[in-house]
């Protein structure tokens, strides 16, 4: 995994706010019970069968942080920060209210590349690394990122296995021969590392193609941060998770920095994720065939997602 | 004479903590604390933080795991000690402004916002005293590259009011702290602030890991975290 600090586009403002819990499900109470206390009279507020009021805030330093979250296709030998992004997902989180947005770029998007010139969107990271890429997604959307997170697939394998796996809601069943052979079933499903590896990246096979794949990323991404939120209360969850991340991560952020983002994750409240995917249509670059995106639609989204994290219709 | 013995008994705190600091995650040390010494005052003496090591993710040696957990625990004591154990009657505005000394501004913004809970302001017109029963302060580290910058205080603390809402209340929070500019800060943070029903919430008892007829006593609530302040200027 490698990660880029970008400085920021915008003053630091300030975190102000608050957001109540939602109640708890008896079964992740009880769960959180076990892991998470180890003594009863040193108990988190979550880690409790009654339902009390809590004050919750997290300061980051502003108030709405964006991250471009990107799995490279990079194969073993090749360095994961220059080759071609395979997911790319434009991550909004307003530490305030605890909203969360997610917006999608099909990595085939036809986009212009700074200093380069129009190409599919990935060959950003391979010409520019991490830096490029965010700046090429930010003029995309309008939003420039604050933060860049690549990761190839192994890493990010161990780390939804690092977490226990994750849980998504999966709107329609679906294969790949090559990827999951036996498929993936319609509801709710658990995934471990390799799933969650193959459910992101099966394209061929969704009736949808590169834009069913970038929804089923942000399902991956929600089911992430579900389950970092189950489980922070753990002891020394969090601390290991940023540890984890620091081992697969060539990175300028401190690891105070990246705690504190961690935490942010895990305050997000699962009532207030939205995601869009920036659709477009099909077309021919030469040979090449390409999404030609809506960039109206794309920019629209930054907008509407600017500040609060909230996108209010797709 | 009284000086002294307000010395003495600041020592007598001070010994607790640090005693408290040698526990490790999983051990029972709710009795651990020092011994305690005879009062000379007939008002019920205040109890000290029991302060205890976590979960520590990295390699930190034991000398450095109880200078930051004291450092930590300062910062703890001084937000339960103002915000919930001042003096009474008091505001609203008055707590705010006393009790996030230890948090980010930005943290310090959104828990003033929230005084109902991360603050005595719900009942501080309504009451003359509080005092604690129980305080728990556990703290996990995380030290990458042997050096500590991040922590989690799980704090339990409960308290008894006096004056016209007469109750027992129990706090309990989680606070996430890294190093500002040197100096461990408050940047997240999770409080529930709940009255105790009547017959529950003792102060003592054999599951409570601070029981008062264990913990150090000292003529007044700044006794405990002056020790940890001792303990993190050491360092």
């Amino acid at each position: 995994m490698s990660s880029l600090r970008v400085p920021p586009v915008s003053p630091v403002r300030k975190v102000l706010g608050r957001r109540l819990l939602s109640a708890v499900a008896l079964g992740v109470v009880l769960a959180l019970t076990v892991l998470a206390v180890p003594d009863s009279e040193v108990a988190s507020t979550e880690a409790t069968l009654v339902k009390t009021e809590s004050a919750t805030g997290v300061d980051v330093g502003a108030e709405t942080i964006w991250i471009l979250a990107v799995g490279s296709d990079a194969r073993p030998g090749e360095d994961m920060t220059r080759t071609r992004g395979d997911a790319l997902q434009l991550v909004g989180l307003n530490t305030r209210t605890g909203a969360a947005t997610s917006i999608g770029i099909p990595r085939d998007s036809w986009v212009s590349i700074p200093g380069v010139g129009s190409n599919r969107v990935n060959a950003a990271l391979y010409y520019g690394g991490p830096k490029l890429l965010g700046e090429t997604v930010g003029d995309l959307v309008g939003v420039h990122p604050d933060y860049v997170f690549v990761t190839r697939f192994p890493f990010f394998e161990d780390m939804i296995d690092d977490i226990g796996g994750i849980t998504v809601a999966n709107p329609r069943a679906f294969s790949d021969e090559n990827l999951k052979d036996d498929g993936f079933k319609a509801g709710r499903i658990k995934l471990n590392g390799y799933d969650a590896m193959a459910f992101s990246r099966i394209r061929k096979t969704l009736p949808d193609g590169d834009f069913g794949r970038s929804a089923n990323q942000q399902r991956v991404l929600e089911g992430i941060q579900a389950a970092v939120a189950e489980k922070q209360d753990k002891p020394g969850f969090m601390a290991e998770g940023v540890l984890t991340v620091m081992k697969h991560m060539h990175t300028d952020v401190p690891p105070a920095e990246l705690y504190r983002l961690a935490q942010a994750v895990a305050d997000v409240d699962p009532a207030k994720i939205t995601g869009c995917v920036v659709q477009g249509g099909i077309g021919q670059v030469g040979a090449a065939s390409v999404v030609l995106p809506d960039t109206a639609a794309a920019k629209r989204y930054g907008d509407d997602a600017r500040k609060d994290a909230t996108i209010k219709r797709c | 004479m009284q000086s002294s013995a307000r010395r003495l008994l600041a020592a007598t705190a001070a010994l607790g903590v640090v005693v408290g600091l040698g526990a490790c995650s999983g051990e029972d040390d709710g009795g651990e604390a020092a011994s305690p010494t005879p009062t000379p005052s007939t008002t019920p003496a205040p109890i000290a933080t029991n302060l205890k090591i976590g979960v520590v993710t990295g390699k930190l040696p034991r000398a450095q795991r109880q200078q930051a957990s004291a450092a930590v625990g300062k910062v703890v004591d001084g937000w339960l000690d103002a915000a919930y154990l001042g003096t009474y009657p008091s505001t609203r505005p008055q707590l705010a402004s006393a009790s996030f000394r230890g948090f980010t501004k930005g943290a310090a913004a959104q828990a003033s916002r929230q005084a109902q809970l991360t603050t005595n302001a719900a009942i501080a017109g309504t009451i003359d005293g509080a005092t604690a029963k129980r305080r728990i302060v556990k703290v996990d580290l995380f030290a990458p590259k042997g050096k500590p910058v991040a922590a989690r205080a799980n704090v339990a603390m409960v308290f008894d009011t006096t004056g016209e809402a007469e109750q027992r209340r129990r706090v309990n929070a989680r606070l996430d702290l890294t190093k500002v500019e040197g100096t461990w800060r408050v940047f997240a943070f999770d409080v529930s602030n709940t009255a105790v029903p009547a017959g529950r919430g003792k102060a003592g008892g054999p599951s409570a890991g601070n029981p008062g007829s264990s913990a150090s006593s000292s003529p007044s609530t700044s006794a405990a975290p002056g020790a940890a302040t001792s303990s993190e200027e050491s360092q």
